[in-house]
């Protein structure tokens, strides 16, 4: 007989060991504290593997293609070591490259349109009866998150975090803090966590001004330099061990963003109310304006999570409702199975994400009315439905390695405003569905 | 460090004291504790509340507070595993000697014992338990991780010094350690006896280890595991090499690891769903 040692240790996993005890845990803690007669009196346990030098690493390849738009393909790489005492220190690394044509907000039209490049260096043309894509859109994002994990005392955590992230562009730095806190003979955790970011953005050719005309090659009258933004999140959550077998969980959070929120690269068209044709702007252009956002944004999401064991397979259920005060409402739908075939796992995933337009959204606006404070053609603060399907394949592998695959297939179907039901407009398929095909593969070691 | 045996294992106390009396004492608190948990329930000595309980012949048996405490926790974890943990399911042994020799019992045999295991036959009222005539209790699965929990409980009321205390490679700390100074702890290599592979630092709490490592039984090229479910007769299947187990208490813990071995090829999925530290050792036999 040859013999094999494979081991795994749960304890690697960054769920194991953190957080409540599943439902027998917890029933076999609570009959313990009976039996020892020490409700409460027991030391929670603080053990974890010395690593004496030893390292964990993850490494992630992503790629997230759209069907003729844009094409992001990631690498995260994260590096993990224990530290005495049931502490531990995580560095994340990501690098992710975006290519590919992003909706720019105009609107189709009749006949070929012109614009001007963010750069104002250059024209690019869209063909007539297509939805109009920023073709110079191409970027190259480098991350870097360091988080230190610290027990404090027998039933508490603390988790540190400092992150910051560079495109040419843009420029993110962030501080976090999250302590979690055991009661209950460990069947209850309590969460409260603070993050706070400051980004600041340089677009290509400057931050234009807020719903100023897009002018022709080598006028930049419409552009003022870089401006910046700070967010601020809190968090406060419970986990709780429902029964047996069940977990759940509710956290409500809350996220305050001041200063530049406006895309500098989205634009609205002018149209004109009777014919849906391009209102005539400066030089040889058409009138597109760069939209205007508010510069305060303020979140509220509540999230509901339902953990259950069904033998070896694990079901999650979650919720996510969130509400601001640009009257975007949205509502998240997920659900996950992770079905154990005993030498590998598959989990398969569906997500349903549905949202509300903002109130300053339009899809274009037309020629002769007031310009608003603030308008976006931006899809994303339209109303927007989102479908995602996947499954995910995860294979362990001798010492403590493990292989994972992911495939998912994601759309996206926006609904364009009745207004635009304008002259030539109607024509056209203002909000056409966006697919994308989302791979992964990832190995521990 | 002071060592003794009792449980058929090698015990030991790793202490921080000084001087040399202080040691003494609190290994005498220690090996005194386990020996009266023996004395009191090893199911091979007589006239113990064990022996009394394993002869009365279906005759209804008063116990005193410790002992029902022990059999309410043994009634707990026979409903948490779904009747998998059972401490009448000794009567098996009776026809699965994992000593590496004996042939596999057939059927028959098994079934033929079956009907004595089954702790929901048994008439357990909180005071006073009856079981069924020819049915056994064996509280060996709990008496060790027991016995290392209430030997630490009376070192903790004796000393402020943190001490591990070890039991044949189940243990507690007395108290907890600061975080700087951790107490080591090899898990063993089930290929190699006596090497330690993984160090595991402890600074608060209990390691318990359930393994299949020294006793099994080969049939027919079959290697069964000497954790039996009682539900069928049969040892549990695809169950890990060893699974060893970080709680608050060594009977949390040991109890973890025990219901995680249960689980066969499911242990691993069980243990990360009960969100615990755990280090699991699998042989596969190609």
């Amino acid at each position: 007989m040859r013999l094999q040692l494979t081991e795994r240790s749960q304890a690697q996993s960054p769920a194991a060991g953190d957080g409540p005890k599943g439902g027998i845990a917890a029933a076999l803690a609570a009959a313990t504290a009976s039996l020892l007669a020490t409700a409460g009196g027991a030391s929670a346990a603080v053990a974890q593997e010395a690593t004496g030098g030893k390292w964990d690493f993850d490494l992630a390849l992503h790629s997230y293609r759209e069907t003729d738009r844009v094409n992001d393909a990631s690498g995260t790489f994260l590096v993990r070591r224990g530290r005495g005492g049931g502490g531990e220190f995580r560095l994340l690394f990501t690098i992710d490259t975006l290519t590919g044509a992003s909706a720019s907000g105009a609107v189709p039209a009749a006949r070929a349109q012109t614009f001007t490049s963010p750069s104002g260096k250059a024209y690019y043309t869209t063909p007539a009866g297509t939805i109009p894509l920023d073709p110079t859109f191409l970027d190259t994002r480098v991350a870097l998150a360091a988080n230190m994990v610290q027990p404090l005392g027998r039933f508490s955590e603390v988790d540190f975090g400092l992150s910051v992230s560079s495109e040419w562009d843009y420029l993110h730095t962030g501080v976090n803090a999250n302590y979690t806190r055991d009661f209950n003979e460990r069947r209850t955790t309590f969460t409260l966590g603070v993050a706070f970011a400051r980004d600041t953005i340089d677009p290509e050719g400057g931050a234009p001004l807020p719903l100023a005309p897009m002018l022709p090659v080598g006028a930049l009258g419409n552009k003022a330099g870089s401006d910046d933004k700070t967010v601020t999140d809190f968090l406060i959550g419970v986990t709780h061990v429902l029964g047996r077998n069940t977990i759940g969980q509710l956290n409500y959070s809350l996220s305050v963003a001041d200063g530049y929120l406006t895309d500098p690269y989205k634009l609205l068209s002018v149209v004109d109310r009777a014919t849906g044709e391009p209102a005539p702007g400066p030089g040889d252009l058409d009138l597109y304006l760069f939209e205007s956002r508010p510069d305060s944004r303020t979140k509220h999401s509540l999230f509901a999570l339902w953990k259950h064991s069904l033998g070896r397979d694990v079901v999650d259920l979650s919720y996510r409702y969130m509400t601001d005060d640009w009257k975007i409402d949205s509502h998240t739908v997920e659900l996950r199975y992770r079905w154990d075939l005993g030498s590998f796992d598959l989990q398969p995933h569906v997500r349903y994400y549905t949202q509300s337009a903002a109130d300053f959204y339009r899809g274009a606006l037309f020629a002769g009315d007031p310009v608003p404070q603030f308008a976006s053609a931006d899809y994303r603060v339209g109303e927007l439905d989102t479908y995602t399907v996947g499954l995910a394949f995860g294979r362990p592998l001798a010492n403590g390695q493990r292989l994972s695959l992911r495939l998912e297939y994601y759309e996206q179907s926006g609904t364009s405003p009745p207004e635009l039901a304008a002259g030539s407009l109607r024509d056209f398929d203002l909000a056409p569905s966006v697919d994308a095909l989302i791979a992964e593969v990832g190995f521990r070691w | 460090m002071g060592t003794f045996q009792a449980m058929a294992s090698p015990c030991e106390v790793l202490m921080d004291v000084s001087p040399r009396q202080e040691a003494l004492r609190l290994l005498a608190i220690v090996s005194g504790e386990a020996w009266r948990i023996e004395d009191k329930f090893s199911r091979y000595l007589r006239g113990n509340i064990v022996d009394a309980i394993n002869r009365s012949e279906g005759a209804p048996i008063g116990v005193d507070e410790e002992t029902a405490r022990l059999l309410d926790f043994a009634t707990k974890l026979h409903a948490l595993s779904e009747g998998k943990f059972d401490i009448t399911s000794g009567v098996l042994g009776r026809v699965w000697a994992f000593d590496g020799r004996r042939a596999r019992p057939s059927q028959d045999e098994i079934a033929a014992v079956l009907p004595l295991v089954g702790w929901q036959r048994a008439d357990w009222d909180g005071h006073r338990v009856r079981l069924e005539p020819g049915m056994q209790i064996d509280l060996g699965g709990i008496g060790k991780e027991y016995a290392v929990d209430r030997a630490a409980h009376l070192v903790a009321e004796a000393t402020e010094a943190s001490c591990v205390v070890n039991f044949g490679g189940d243990l507690v700390l007395s108290r907890p350690r600061p975080p700087s100074d951790p107490w080591r702890v090899g898990i063993e290599d089930v290929t190699r006896a006596g090497r330690a592979i993984r160090v595991v630092l402890v600074t608060a709490g209990a390691l318990a280890t359930s393994g299949t490592t020294k006793r099994f039984l080969l049939a027919d090229g079959v290697r069964y595991s000497h954790i039996l479910d009682p539900t069928t007769g049969w040892p549990v299947e695809d169950c890990p090499r060893s699974v060893t187990v970080a709680g608050d208490s060594c009977v949390e813990a040991g109890m973890t690891a025990t219901l995680a071995m249960l689980q066969g090829a499911g242990a691993e999925s069980f243990l990360a769903a009960q969100g615990v530290r755990c280090w699991i050792t699998r042989v596969d036999s190609p």
